[in-house]
């Protein structure tokens, strides 16, 4: 009887290791492609919003692409996503110009764009920033059993920095306010979520 | 890792000597509800209902025994609360769907006192050992995990009624802490995790 004892114990400890150094339980919580959106919005504390009135919008979406690679992103959007924005600002009390003529403003807000592509596959988590496909070839060749599936990021910026032109290229601008989304691309409706992702942001930032 | 081997060794030693003295003993099963405490529910602010221990434990006379328990328990929350950040110079907000979990595993040894005998049996016991603890959260697509071994405590009561010769039914409650032992996953010092186990379970005897 004491030897079964014994044995169980052992049966028990060993276990105990095995599922320690392999196992790792995650409830699945049954979450949608919106569940994946994240918004951050962070804001420079010496900043004073009260005083500024006047904001310039850039009118352009700049879309953040490595040296060398082709500008795939769609320009579909850019109105709505800088309307949004203006809409936004204006809700806000700022009176927005889009005239890059305009050069007396308080501040200036710009808009940008990237999209990242992720690679997972077994019992590793392997991401492939965008500019560095470089790193991925290996990736492109999966072993035939399969297992390889990739998945598309979306990331927008939206800055606001000070209006004030810099005196020379080494002088830093001041940054005021900066809100990143980000969230998966594909089976996503653009026209509703991307307003949705931009309103999130500004009702977050009640400072503005 | 030094907390998990050493461990293993004094719990092999004390199983070991304990069995070698007397042959009553007894291995038990439960499934553990984890109410979280402190950090712990700071971070996940939720019943677990998934927990499982495993124990074994060896009589030295009539009323002492030692032995070892090891489990696994895994608490998991979805939080819609959006995140702020105060920092000297900068402050912020993040929101977004956030996954928690925190994996634990405690394996530990033993030492218990029984009140008396029959089918009736009441007992205090205290647990001193490892926690293997993993805290994951998500939010967006990013995940941050933070995987650390504790040094940890676990005092415990109970009481184990008799339902056949060699068949108990176990019912204990056990205070989990876990000392600081590092950084949590938000990256701040104090990692200590504390939560309370109510178990029910079999036992059975080598009697």
């Amino acid at each position: 009887m004491k030897n079964r004892f014994v044995r169980l114990l052992a049966a028990a400890a060993v276990t105990a290791v095995v599922a320690i150094a392999f196992v790792s339980c995650y409830p699945d919580h049954g979450l949608t492609t919106s569940d994946y959106d994240a918004i951050m919005t962070f804001y420079n504390k010496s900043t004073d919003f009260a005083t500024i009135q006047n904001v310039r919008l850039v009118d352009t979406v700049i879309h953040l692409i490595p040296e060398g690679s082709d500008d795939d992103l769609t320009r579909a959007y850019d109105n709505l996503i800088l309307s949004t924005i203006e809409d936004n600002l204006t809700a806000a009390g700022y009176t927005v110009v889009r005239d890059k003529d305009t050069t007396d403003v308080d501040a200036v807000v710009f808009v940008s764009l990237t999209t990242s592509t992720w690679y997972v596959s077994y019992g590793g988590y392997y991401g492939c920033y965008y500019p560095y496909y470089y790193y991925c070839y290996g990736w492109y060749y999966p072993p035939y059993y399969g297992g390889v599936y990739s998945y598309e990021t979306g990331t927008m910026l939206i800055d606001m920095f000070d209006g004030a032109r810099p005196g020379s290229t080494d002088e830093r601008i001041n940054n005021y306010w900066v809100a990143a989304m980000n969230g998966l691309i594909g089976n996503r409706t653009p026209t509703t979520t991307i307003p949705q992702l931009i309103n999130q942001a500004f009702a977050q930032s009640p400072y503005l | 890792m030094k907390h998990i081997l050493l461990t293993v060794l004094l719990l092999a030693v004390m199983t070991g000597v304990a069995t070698a003295q007397v042959s009553n003993s007894l291995f038990g099963i439960s499934w553990n509800v984890g109410l979280p405490m402190g950090n712990t529910k700071d971070f996940i602010d939720r019943t677990s209902y998934s927990g499982v221990s495993f124990e074994g434990r060896s009589w030295l006379n009539s009323e002492f025994a030692v032995g070892g328990m090891f489990g696994w328990g895994v608490f998991d929350v979805v939080s819609y609360e959006p995140i702020q950040i105060d920092r000297e110079n900068y402050g912020g907000t993040i929101s977004g769907t956030q996954e928690r979990w925190m994996n634990t595993l405690p394996i530990m040894v033993s030492g218990y006192y029984h009140f008396g005998k029959g089918d009736i049996v009441p007992y205090i016991g205290a647990n001193a050992g490892t926690y293997y603890i993993v805290e994951t959260f998500g939010i967006g697509t990013v995940a941050l995990e933070s995987r650390n071994w504790h040094f940890g405590v676990a005092p415990e009561a109970g009481i184990m009624i008799g339902i056949s010769r060699t068949t108990f039914l176990l019912a204990s409650v056990r205070y989990n802490y876990a000392f600081d032992s590092g950084e949590n996953v938000a990256g701040g010092d104090d990692n200590a995790q504390t939560w309370i186990n109510l178990n029910l379970g079999l036992g059975f005897t080598s009697f």
